[in-house]
């Protein structure tokens, strides 16, 4: 606690500025194809931007239809402001846990670049995913060769138009974009979701936005059959 | 600019594919006859058609496992059909067994009948699902998901194949097996399942899966149930995993344009439960 005081006071005394954030989002996610009806999930996401430094970290809560536990999901991330002359790029990485299964657990690592201009946010990067047995069941199956199954290698991109300038007058602005992931949600590179996002500013702190999301099953190399949409909403509330 | 310049190129990508016969480009968005359909229908023909359950005096016994064959031609096939004949129950064909086209389906039809006496199992594949053609399926092979079971004097084992050609088993089919799996899987020593898509891939591909939330789902009840072996075809490579109880194995094609061929050759027994790919020779 010293230590983080001592840290705290370092940063306050050498003119760094810091600003916070708190996004809530609700979303419901329906489709015919679903093994569960459909879903509603309510995600909290807390930020944290000290200079060129954002710390992140994100809870994803079940009210319909939980997988496991009311707890789905649980996320760190952090991302770095870096400049170079003109040019300036946001590289990140994260972490997210998934206790989809009373058996079986989701871990997902993930590290990429994210590149914003007045139109666009481009991010492309690379997703680990590994399933391994919860405590309880590597006690049963105690072969490490039973314990997990790893997925080093999976592409990570997210394309989105903005059509209004991004450092417009913020009233309203709204978006497409495609990308297979969406906040908790991590798909396949060959599984990309279309989307659409809409916000405006309440006043000069908060924004509320609308996205929606279309997911197929299959599509490349396959009979692509409907899957699902995706609907959020929510509030961001800079502190 | 440089945008259009992208759309163009992909466009021209896009032609070139389209020039192969065996893609159908309408696949990439639709399916014609949705998995929601499909099941039905099947559902339809296990009505008159109850499960199979091939009874053996011996207690051991073999089940041959093979995928993507994609005929066309069909000398690898053959090769295992051949050996299969000899010495095993049963042969099970893990999707894109054709092409989709009805010359496709006319030659398959003509390769099963040549083997009367080996039960050969299939379900369907993307490739299968080609150009609107699930009725040629169906009309000469029947349901694409469905169970069977073969019978020792020692116990019996439970095989359910299950149709992912539309990249989902959809909510009909996932219901279905929980139902089969709650209601017999203790009736069963060991239940293998055999469908197109394979679950896990070690490396990038530009081949589909299954949705995780998909995924979710059915690793969870292959744990609840124990489920001993899933095994698909669908990437042309081979992949061995294992999740608790459940051994997860992909089969490289057996298909005469590739390197690489085999099959999976499963023998069960009292006490065994064990598997070998086996090469084209």
């Amino acid at each position: 606690m010293k230590k983080l005081l001592i840290i705290v006071s370092f940063l306050v005394s050498a003119g760094t500025t810091a600003t916070a954030q708190f996004q809530t989002r609700t979303w419901i996610n329906s489709g015919h194809n679903r093994a569960v009806g459909w879903y509603g999930n309510l995600d909290l996401i807390q930020e944290y931007c000290i200079d060129n430094t954002t710390f992140i970290a994100g809870e994803e809560f079940a009210l319909i239809n939980a997988d496991n536990t009311i707890f789905n999901a649980g996320m760190l991330k952090i991302k770095h402001h870096v400049q170079y002359k003109n040019f300036e790029i946001d590289p990140f990485i994260s972490f997210q846990y998934r206790p989809f299964s009373k058996y079986i657990r989701e871990k997902i690592f993930v590290f990429g670049l994210l590149k914003e201009t007045p139109h666009w946010n481009l991010s492309l990067g690379n997703f680990s995913r590994i399933y391994s047995l919860s405590k309880d069941m590597q006690e049963l199956y105690p072969d490490d060769d039973a314990s997990s199954v790893k997925e080093w290698h999976n592409l990570l991109y997210d394309i989105e138009y903005l059509f209004q300038p991004r450092l417009g007058d913020k009233k309203m602005n709204y978006s497409l974009g495609v990308s297979n992931q969406s906040d908790f949600l991590y798909q396949p590179a060959t599984i990309p979701m279309l989307y659409g996002r809409c916000w405006t500013y309440i006043n000069e702190r908060q924004y509320v936005f609308f996205e929606t999301r279309y997911q197929t099953a299959g599509s490349n190399n396959l009979q692509a059959d409907f899957f699902g949409v995706i609907l959020k909403g929510g509030l961001f509330w800079a502190l | 600019m440089g945008a259009l310049k992208l759309i163009l190129l992909s466009a021209v990508l896009l032609l070139a594919v389209s020039c192969n016969n065996d893609l159908d480009e309408a696949g990439f968005l639709y399916t014609k006859y949705s998995v929601e359909e499909r099941f039905e229908m099947s559902q339809n023909w296990l009505e008159q058609n109850p499960p199979v359950n091939i009874i053996i005096t011996d207690s051991t016994y073999r089940i041959f496992l093979f995928a993507d064959t994609h005929i066309g031609t069909s000398m690898e096939v053959r090769q295992m059909l051949n050996k299969a004949d000899t010495c095993a129950v049963a042969a099970i064909g893990a999707g894109d067994v054709c092409r989709g086209h009805v010359e496709s389906y006319d030659s398959l039809e003509a390769l099963v009948n040549d083997y009367p006496g080996l039960p050969i199992f299939m379900t369907t594949g993307n490739h299968d699902l080609y150009f609107g053609n699930w009725p040629e399926f169906y009309s000469r092979f029947g349901a694409s998901s469905y169970y069977f079971s073969v019978s020792t004097p020692v116990a019996s084992d439970l095989f359910i194949v299950l149709d992912s050609g539309s990249g989902t088993l959809g909510g009909s089919q996932l219901d279905w097996l929980t139902e089969i799996l709650e209601a017999k899987r203790h009736l069963y020593r060991y239940v293998t399942i055999t469908t197109h898509l394979n679950f896990f891939r070690d490396g990038p591909s530009v081949i589909c899966g299954l949705p995780p939330e998909e995924l979710y789902s059915l690793l969870d009840l292959f744990m609840e149930y124990e489920v001993n072996m899933v095994v698909s075809g669908h990437e042309h490579h081979r992949y061995e995993n294992v999740l608790g109880p459940t051994q997860f194995v992909t089969v490289e094609a057996l298909h005469d344009e590739e390197s690489n061929s085999s099959w999976v050759e499963l023998e069960i027994g009292n006490g065994i439960f064990d598997y070998q790919f086996k090469p084209v020779q």
